[in-house]
C-alpha cells in the first residue's frame, strides 16, 4: 500500500571516515524505516554516529555502503524536502536574525519579501524573540541562537525536519517550554516528519513516537522503543505517566550496556 | 584618566617635542616655524600644493580603481578552482614577496615619467593587496555555513553571492582598505624616482635645493593625508562590517 510506505528508509547504511590514524566506522549496517508524520528521537553515546546519520539522510554525506530511500526511491545529493537544524547554530553572522529566518524562503523564491518577513516575525514571536529581529549573531545568547536556528528551518515548512541536539545549550526551564512549543508547531504541521537527536532520555521519551537507541562506535541501531503515551501530551508532567517508567528503564538498559562499552 | 587630562597631556607632549625641535633642529631637520612658513606659502590659495595634490591624487585614484577591480576578479576566479590554486600558489607568493618599491624603476623604464608609470605603480600595489586578500578570504569560506545554505535551498550562484562573498567580505574590505594609503605611497615613490609633477616630485625638487623645510613639509603633508584617509576608512569599514563583534566586546574592563 502506497500510504504505508515509509518516507525515509535506511537500508544497511554504513559510513566510514578515512582518517590519518586509521579508518573510523561511524555508522555500521543501520536499518531503519521512518513513517510519514512520525516523531522519531535518537539517543546514544557521544561519538556513536548520530550526527553522521543525519548528514547522510539529508545528503551532505554519502553512505559508504547501503542506500537511503526517500519515499521508496534512492536519493542522491541534497534532499530539498528535508530541513536540517544542525548541532552548532550555523547562523550567517552577516545577516540579522530576521534575515537568517527568511534565508530559506528567499533562496527558494517563496512569497514576496513582505510575506517572508511577516512569516519570520510570527515565528520569532512564537519562540519569544520579538524585539531581536535586527540583532546580529554575536549579540545573541547561545539559547537564542539555537532558537533562531530552529525557526530558520520551520519557516519554509520542509516535509521532514532533522534536529541535532537543538536544546543542548538551554537551561531546564527554557528547555521544557521549547519542547512544548516544538510539539505544538509539529502538530500544526500535519504530516511533518521529525528526527530529533538528544542525550536527554526524558526529552527523548516526551517527544517521540519511537525512540531509536544507538550503540557505541561503530554506530548501530541497538533498539527501537515505541512510546505509547497518548497525544496531546503534557510535557511538564510526562514523568507521571504510568508507562513512562518502564519505557525509561528499557532505553536505559540498552544505553547503559553500550555506554559501559564506550567507557572501556 | 578623564578626557580632559588625556587631551592636556597629549597636547603637552606635542608642545614639548615641537619646542625641542624649534630650539635644536639645526639645518638638516629644519624647524617648525620654517616648515610652517613653507606650508602656508605652498598650501596657500595660489600655492603649488593644489596642482601637485591633484596630480598625485589622480594617479592614485585611477591606479586604485583598476587595481582593485582586477585584483578582486582575479582573486575570486583563482579561488574557484582547487587545481588552479594549487598550481599558481608558489607564483602568487613569490610575486607577493617582491618589495613593491623595487618595481618603481622597472615601471618608469616601461611607462615613462608621465602619469602612466605613477598609475601603474599605484595599480600594482592595489592589485597585489586586493588580489591576495580576496583569494585568502574566499579560500577561508566556512564549510558548515556553505552546507547550511545548500540545505536551505541555495543554488551555486546564490551560494557564491549570498554566502562565499559576504563570508569573505572582512578579508576583501581589509585588502581594499590597506591598499588606499599603499597606492598613494606607490604613486609618490614613482614620483620620487622620475616625474614632472606631484607631491613626491616636489619633495625631490626641494631635496635637490637642500630646502629641508620643503622636504619636511612634504613628509607632514603625506602623514596628514594618510591619517585622514585612515580615519575615513575606519568608519566605512565599521559600517560595512557592522555585523562583526567589536574587539572590545570580548575584553573585560
Ligand atoms: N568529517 C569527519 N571526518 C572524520 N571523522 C569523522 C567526521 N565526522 C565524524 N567523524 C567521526 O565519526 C564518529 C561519529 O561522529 P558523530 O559526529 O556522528 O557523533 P555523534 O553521535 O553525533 O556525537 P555527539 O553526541 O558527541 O554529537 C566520531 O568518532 C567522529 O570522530
Ligand atoms: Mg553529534
Amino acid at each position: 500500500m502506497a500510504e504505508s510506505e515509509p518516507i525515509i528508509s535506511l537500508r544497511d547504511v554504513s559510513r566510514v571516515f578515512h582518517a590519518q590514524r586509521g579508518d573510523v566506522v561511524a555508522l555500521s549496517e543501520v536499518d531503519l524505516d521512518i513513517n510519514e508524520g512520525e516523531f522519531i528521537t535518537m539517543v546514544g553515546p557521544s561519538g556513536c554516529g548520530k550526527s553522521t546519520a543525519l548528514n547522510v539522510i539529508v545528503g551532505l554525506l554519502d553512505a559508504t555502503t547501503g542506500d537511503v530511500l526517500f519515499r521508496g526511491k534512492p536519493s542522491r545529493g541534497i534532499n530539498k524536502e528535508i530541513g536540517y537544524v544542525t548541532q552548532s547554530d550555523n547562523l550567517f553572522p552577516w545577516r540579522t536574525v530576521i534575515e537568517n529566518v527568511t534565508f530559506g524562503l528567499e533562496m527558494q523564491g517563496i512569497g514576496t519579501k513582505a510575506e517572508r518577513l511577516d512569516r519570520a516575525r510570527q515565528l520569532l514571536d512564537r519562540v519569544g524573540l520579538n524585539g531581536f529581529e535586527n540583532h546580529y549573531r554575536h549579540e545573541l545568547s547561545g539559547g537564542m541562537r539555537q532558537r533562531v536556528n530552529i525557526v530558520r528551518t520551520l519557516a519554509y515548512d520542509p516535509k521532514v525536519i532533522l534536529l541535532d541536539e537543538p536544546f543542548g545549550p538551554l537551561d531546564a526551564q527554557t528547555r521544557l517550554q521549547l519542547q512544548d512549543l516544538l510539539l505544538e508547531l509539529w502538530q500544526e504541521r500535519a504530516g511533518t516528519t521529525v528526527i530529533f537527536i538528544t542525550h536527554e532520555l526524558t526529552e527523548a521519551i516526551a517527544l517521540a513516537d519511537r525512540v531509536v537507541v544507538m550503540s557505541a562506535r561503530p554506530g548501530r541501531v541497538s533498539e527501537v522503543v515505541p512510546v505509547d503515551i497518548p497525544r496531546p501530551r503534557d510535557i511538564f508532567s510526562i514523568q507521571s505517566e504510568p508507562s513512562f517508567r518502564s519505557i525509561y528503564d528499557r532505553i536505559w538498559e540498552h544505553l547503559g550496556e553500550e555506554t559501559k562499552v564506550a567507557a572501556l | 584618566m578623564n578626557v580632559y587630562k588625556l587631551t592636556f597631556w597629549r597636547v603637552m607632549v606635542a608642545v614639548i617635542l615641537l619646542s625641542a625641535w624649534q630650539l635644536f633642529g639645526g639645518d638638516l631637520l629644519s624647524n617648525p616655524s620654517e616648515i610652517g612658513k613653507y606650508l602656508v606659502e605652498y598650501g596657500g590659495l595660489n600655492g603649488e600644493f593644489w596642482p601637485d595634490l591633484q596630480s598625485t591624487f589622480q594617479a592614485t585614484a585611477i591606479g586604485y580603481f583598476f587595481g582593485a577591480i582586477i585584483g578582486l576578479v582575479c582573486g575570486l576566479l583563482l579561488a574557484q578552482s582547487e587545481k588552479a590554486a594549487m598550481i599558481f600558489k608558489p607564483y602568487v607568493l613569490a610575486v607577493y614577496g617582491i618589495p613593491r618599491i623595487a618595481l618603481a624603476p622597472v615601471f618608469i623604464a616601461w611607462f615613462g615619467i608621465a602619469l602612466l608609470s605613477k598609475v601603474m605603480m599605484a595599480g600594482m600595489v592595489t592589485f597585489m593587496l586586493v588580489f591576495f586578500n580576496t583569494y585568502e578570504g574566499v579560500r577561508a569560506a566556512d564549510l558548515d555555513l556553505r552546507n547550511t545554505a545548500r540545505v536551505l535551498g541555495a543554488n551555486r550562484w546564490q551560494l557564491f553571492f549570498r554566502v562565499t562573498l559576504p563570508n569573505a567580505s572582512p578579508w576583501i574590505t581589509a585588502g581594499l582598505r590597506i591598499a588606499i594609503p599603499q597606492a598613494l605611497v606607490g604613486a609618490v615613490v614613482a614620483e620620487f624616482i622620475a616625474s614632472e609633477r606631484g607631491l613626491g616630485f616636489r619633495m625631490m625638487e626641494n631635496t635637490g635645493q637642500l630646502a629641508m623645510e620643503g622636504v619636511m613639509g612634504g613628509v607632514l603633508i603625506l602623514m596628514m593625508i594618510v591619517v585622514i584617509l585612515n580615519s575615513i576608512l575606519d568608519k566605512v569599514e565599521d559600517y560595512i562590517l557592522r555585523w562583526r563583534p567589536k574587539q572590545s566586546d570580548t575584553e573585560t574592563n
